[in-house]
């Protein structure tokens, strides 16, 4: 940039950035794509509840049962089974005043092999774990960090298939899977 | 190659290029004491000036290499051609979010699109445009009109400007959607329809916006109290540098509380105990961010008040009606403005008392601002003539944009009327009528007068700045009225939507909003065609060398011959 054209070339660069900035934001790579569609039509509803411990998600009987039995480690990461088109209510109550998420992807239809691989481990499909790629349902600010909180939230799964759910702080300990059946009885 | 032998020879390596640098590093510092030397002899305050100097030549054309040079006159161009750009870009946001308001439905953009235009254009246009105005015009223009004895920090304040830099682009890249505010706990749920995914990047990216305005805030302050000449007393510096003061001692105080506030926000994603535990509230946080988020409008507007004094003697060729009462009343608005913050939480439950307080001590600063205001009147008032050149236009409209915004202002800190109005349009036309005509168009006004030295004697195109101007006035006031006016009626702020009830106003601020940016597009034209030309002026500028003293003489000598009144 000489002297000369000083005035052109802050011209082309306010326009490139402009343009760069334009482009960055409106295709906007924010967008899940697991967010919820406002005009969802959902056909059944259903139930998940449990209580967040680090140790792994718990299958209780959520607010209802007012005591904690830690040695019950045998619902430990339930797989929940719903039909296609269902509202699932999520029910979570606090157990260790460790932070949590209620996070869920989509893996991909319901195979026997998608299955295994997902049992076998879970870090198969490192992609999932993007912000584009998963959802947050339940976030940290919202299940407080005081024992016994309870949070409801719902998601309507309309896709069939196997989603995996996590809490983004625990991932390695606090996993299953809901599988979506295709077949809607 | 066994294990040991690899660690032992990448261990060697490792150390040559660490000795490497050392060397080389050695080799810069001791040139660069010999050349700090040889510049304090020929009479520079700093090595880079007189570097650029001898490799350039005396009048200094722009080019890349303000980029690397770090006087104080490279870095005052790399804050003002930094901000213009990020004025252009935040204002595009703006246009686009206007025209997407064509219809009541968001159809044309997403919400969740229309929020992260929103927080963008908010965030830039204060951190990045004003501030890096205030900024670029106090490095620019203090070091000579104060002139420097040394100026020892400018590797520290490029330092500063880079972290700036790099915070504002950092938080376009988050695609933050959480609002200028960053309220917890909206900011912590980094999802879609939270504050964004990436939100922990843009709460990482104002920590380095925030670190570094200080660090050039404390250079400047050090600049301005330490290394002006000596024959400048505190008692007669000019209006500018004492403006500029008011406001960087503003910015240092108050910038912690929010500093420290996202240092805890930031840990709160992680492990949330400060903001949204049953046993703490979100509420902290807003006291924290409005402790400094009110002085921040402040120092968008104080540095502003310092050039438009400058611009107005400038041009009715007389001195400030009262130096005295300017100064008092910049250093009254430091004072009082650091008591009202809580006016911007007057809705939050902070109880009667404190209400009472901050309305009152609301209606208080009202007195300063209206001490500089009839101060810069009564200096139109008693001179001889007034040129009306372009920057005094846009000084003229400043004036008149801040009485209106201004008693916008001191109507929403009314408890009764706040209640009514918060969180409408009204509070949007209130701060647009005075960052639009004042803090916009006094950065015009500047970069106009200076042109011809950025430019190295190339002079604007009279024609086309005035169209520039009127095209800009038109524009502001068509959008910040109708705003005002929808706002009174209860039109809301801040959606990606309305009520169909809210048309014809919505309609006005779109039209207010799309000639705003036709008048931004005239000045982005006037300044490219007229770079091309020839040189026709001389570089100096009467803004950078002009001193209180010859500036009394001259309005002493006009009294003479005019007969003195």
């Amino acid at each position: 940039m000489t002297a000369r054209n000083g005035g052109v070339a802050f011209t082309i660069i306010v326009v490139l950035v402009i343009s760069m900035a334009f482009g960055y934001i409106l295709t906007s790579g924010t967008s899940s794509n697991l967010v919820p569609p406002t005009n969802a039509v959902t056909k059944h509803v259903g139930n998940i509840t449990m209580w967040a411990d680090a140790g792994g998600w718990e299958l209780k009987q959520g607010p209802a049962a007012t005591s904690y039995d830690p040695s019950a480690t045998s619902l430990i990461n339930q797989i929940f089974y719903f039909n296609e088109s269902t509202l699932v209510y999520i029910n979570l109550t606090e157990a260790d005043g460790a932070p949590h998420t209620f996070t869920i992807a989509y893996d991909g239809a319901n195979t026997s092999s998608l299955y295994s691989s997902i049992t076998t481990g879970i870090y198969q499909n490192p992609t999932k774990y993007e912000s584009s790629n998963s959802y947050t349902i339940i976030s940290i600010s919202q299940l407080t960090q005081n024992v016994g909180h309870f949070v409801s939230k719902t998601y309507p799964f309309e896709k069939p298939g196997i989603y995996t759910y996590w809490c983004t702080v625990h991932p390695t300990s606090m996993y299953g899977l809901i599988i979506i059946n295709g077949a809607s009885s | 190659m066994s294990t040991e032998t690899l660690l032992i020879v990448s261990g060697i390596l490792v150390s040559l290029v660490f000795i490497a640098s050392f060397y080389v590093y050695y080799l810069y510092s001791t040139r660069a004491e010999l050349l700090s030397h040889v510049a304090e002899d020929e009479g520079y305050s700093d090595r880079d000036a007189y570097v650029r100097d001898s490799l350039y030549g005396k009048p200094r054309p722009l080019s890349w290499s303000i980029l690397f040079y770090d006087d104080a006159k490279s870095i005052g161009l790399r804050y003002i051609f930094t901000g213009l750009l990020f004025m252009f870009v935040a204002g595009a946001f703006g246009v686009l979010m206007r025209v997407s308001l064509t219809d009541p439905n968001p159809t044309i953009l997403t919400p969740t699109i229309y929020n992260i235009l929103l927080t963008q254009h908010a965030t830039l246009m204060i951190y990045m445009f004003a501030i890096g105005m205030a900024m670029g015009f106090a490095y620019y223009i203090l070091p000579s009109r104060l002139r420097l004895k040394r100026d020892n920090m400018g590797h520290l304040s490029s330092v500063a400007y880079w972290m700036w830099v790099l915070g504002g682009s950092l938080f376009v890249l988050s695609k933050s959607s959480m609002r200028w505010y960053m309220y917890p706990p909206l900011s912590l749920q980094l999802t879609p329809l939270g504050a964004g995914s990436y939100n922990w990047l843009a709460v990482m990216a104002m920590e380095l916006v925030f670190m570094g305005m200080v660090m050039a805030s404390v250079i400047v302050l050090k600049i301005i109290f330490i290394d002006r000449a000596d024959d400048i007393p505190l008692s007669r510096m000019p209006v500018y540098a004492w403006a500029v003061v008011f406001t960087l001692i503003m910015l240092v105080s108050s910038a912690p509380p929010l500093m420290v506030g996202l240092g805890m926000l930031f840990y709160d994603f992680f492990n949330p105990i400060f903001f949204v535990t049953a046993t703490s509230t979100p509420l902290s946080f807003a006291v924290l961010f409005w402790f400094w988020g009110h002085p921040i409008v402040y120092i968008a507007v104080i540095p502003f008040f310092g050039l438009m004094y400058d611009i107005i003697t400038r041009f009715t060729e007389t001195k400030v009606y009262s130096y005295f009462s300017a100064i008092l009343s910049l250093g009254l608005l430091l004072i009082l403005s650091e008591l009202v913050w809580g006016h911007h939480l007057l809705n939050s439950g902070l109880g009667v008392d404190w209400v009472i307080f901050f309305t009152t001590m609301s209606f208080v600063v009202v007195i300063p601002s209206a001490l500089t205001i009839f101060n810069m009147i009564a200096t139109l008032w008693t001179a001889k003539k007034i040129r009306l050149t372009t920057p005094m236009l846009f000084v003229i409209n400043a004036i008149f944009d801040f009485i209106i915004g201004g008693v916008m202002g001191v109507m929403l800190a009314d408890d009764p009327i706040n209640q009514a109005v918060h969180g409408t349009y009204f509070v949007t036309g209130h701060f647009h009528f005075i960052f639009v005509g004042l803090t916009l168009g006094v950065s015009m006004a500047t970069f106009y007068l200076l042109f011809p030295t950025f430019s190295n004697g190339r002079v604007y195109d009279e024609r086309l700045a005035r169209w520039h101007f009127y095209i800009t006035a038109v524009g502001s006031f068509l959008m910040s009225f109708s705003w005002a006016v929808g706002g009174f009626l209860g039109m809301p702020r801040a959606v990606a939507g309305y009520f169909a009830i809210f048309q014809p106003y919505q309609d006005t601020a779109i039209l207010g909003g799309v000639i705003i940016g036709i008048g931004q597009l005239v000045f982005l034209y006037n300044i490219a065609a007229s770079w091309s030309k020839q040189p026709v002026t001389d570089p100096y500028n009467i803004l950078e060398y002009r001193t209180e003293t010859n500036q009394a003489l001259t309005s002493e000598s006009n009294q003479i011959i005019g007969g003195g009144k």
